[in-house]
């Protein structure tokens, strides 16, 4: 990881240094595929985040959680981005470090959104068949099955008594009312 | 003035485990003039999905809001993340005609339909907008007196502010304005806007347990009472996990009281504590309420 790192910094020198125009490069997204062969939703979103427009100020970096922790940068990913390194950075699994705080998007002075940059190639990996978290098919399962990510679970109290919604006295958890159907719907969107 | 009747929408999370958020919440808004219709048939919002599959967060999403189409009312959610995953289905549908028409074939179905006539409400843009800080303080009878309180927004209420944020997403002041409403007063702080660090839990979760800790570190440094939190993940991480946080960054002197708002509303109100679940708060509640006492 810190030898990409290191590497994408060089090249984000460079487009710099030599005057590259980034517009240029950004139509080799992603790493030598046209921009069209992802689907539409992510191609939208990744349009939208508009990597080419990154100057490299590091502001996102600057106000972001991840980064002051982890092996990540938001600034590099989009530089990578720009520079058509997208399959190195969904082997990497860099984009499961963000904490979607949204700071970064919320904060470019140039309208990029590096947050819908991570979101987008999150989606790519899922697309492309590499490696996620299995957290998320756990969730993706429990919803298939309930209808929620989790179901009602017994929590303690400061006393550690175990209480749950009934002796709480709250009502019953909402859940879809057809499940058969609900079910059907999801699985039909888990095979696309 | 006209009775407020708004579909509760609870999402995963409040209603399978932060049940005090849920039970405050009951408590204390039919009492400030809410009615909360049950949003029967109602499941995930979709957000953490959002990660994965477009078209299944914005099913899941849009499955909601037409629940409360066809209650004929706008929804109040009290999760920051429900919250924006259903603004975003919003906007989302409003821009793409494709995505509309084949998630309404899904819904269809389902027996549901989504119109595009619903607003979406969070907990504190539906108390300090629609209810009002001035009915807020009319309820109040143990107003907090003596207490300071910090406050945590969380992101997603605040940010994408490209939605239409309810507070300003870089100064937000309502939480303070409801806070001071009880009678209590309440502290500035430079990591205001900071992150729990909830939705890096899953996959990396000591740096999530890291950021839950410094966020309690520097609401303990500007000596706060206690800190009020408007979100269920928000407040499993500040709350639920604040030893785990503390022996992450390794600063056993961490002792922050985390309420909801709701709870602390409740208590002002003078409700009894068992019915704003307070027994269920897992951090050193304690030291505010024998202050209350």
């Amino acid at each position: 990881m810190r030898r990409v790192r290191c590497e994408v910094r060089f090249m984000a020198f460079n487009l710099v240094k030599d005057g590259v125009s980034v517009k240029s490069i950004w139509g080799i997204l992603p790493n030598g595929m046209p921009l069209t062969s992802c689907t539409s939703e992510m191609e939208e979103i990744l349009r939208r985040s508009h990597p080419e427009m990154c100057y490299h100020c590091g502001k996102c970096a600057s106000g972001c959680p991840s980064a002051r922790l982890l092996e990540f940068n938001p600034r590099v990913i989009v530089g990578m981005v720009q520079a058509g390194l997208v399959d190195e950075l969904l082997k990497s699994g860099v984009v499961w470090m963000c904490a979607s705080c949204l700071k970064c998007k919320e904060r470019c002075p140039s309208e990029v959104a590096p947050s819908d940059v991570i979101q987008a190639l999150r989606l790519m990996t899922v697309e492309r068949g590499l490696p996620f978290p299995e957290g998320y098919s756990t969730l993706m399962f429990s919803i298939l099955e309930h209808g929620m990510i989790q179901t009602p679970q017994e929590v303690p109290t400061r006393e550690l008594e175990f209480v749950d919604r009934k002796s709480l006295g709250l009502p019953e958890a909402q859940k879809p009312k057809n499940m058969a159907k609900f079910s059907e719907a999801i699985g039909r969107l888990m095979e696309e | 003035m006209k009775p407020l009747r708004l579909a509760l929408y609870l999402g995963c999370t409040i209603q399978s485990e932060q049940y005090a958020y849920e039970m405050s919440v009951r408590e204390t808004l039919p009492r400030l003039g809410v009615e909360l219709v049950e949003m029967e048939g109602a499941s995930c919002c979709g957000h953490p999905i959002k990660n994965i599959s477009i078209p299944m967060w914005l099913y899941l999403s849009t499955r909601n809001l037409a629940i409360a189409s066809q209650l004929g009312l706008d929804i109040l959610t009290l999760c920051n993340g429900c919250y924006m995953s259903l603004r975003e289905a919003q906007k989302a549908l409003d821009e793409d005609e494709n995505l509309r028409s084949r998630i309404a074939q899904l819904l269809e179905a389902e027996g549901l339909k989504y119109e595009g006539d619903v607003k979406v409400y969070h907990l504190l843009d539906a108390l300090h907008d629609l209810v009002g800080v001035d009915r807020v303080k009319d309820a109040v009878e143990r107003p907090l007196e003596g207490l300071r309180f910090a406050t945590h927004y969380g992101c997603h209420i605040l940010r994408p502010s490209e939605l239409g944020a309810p507070d300003d997403p870089e100064d937000p002041h309502k939480l303070e304005e409801l806070i001071e409403a009880l009678g209590a007063e309440t502290v500035d702080y430079p990591e205001k806007l900071d992150c729990c660090g909830a939705e890096l839990a899953m996959n990396y979760s000591d740096a999530a347990l890291t950021m839950a800790g410094l966020k309690l570190r520097a609401v303990q440094r500007c000596d706060a009472d206690g800190l009020a939190v408007i979100c269920p993940f928000c407040m499993r991480m500040l709350d639920a996990k604040q030893d785990a946080a503390k022996a992450v960054i390794g600063d056993q002197r961490i002792s922050v009281p985390v309420f909801y708002y709701t709870q602390l509303l409740g208590l002002a109100m003078g409700l009894p504590q068992e019915g704003l679940g307070l027994n269920l708060n897992l951090s050193p509640v304690d030291s505010v309420l024998g202050r209350l006492a």
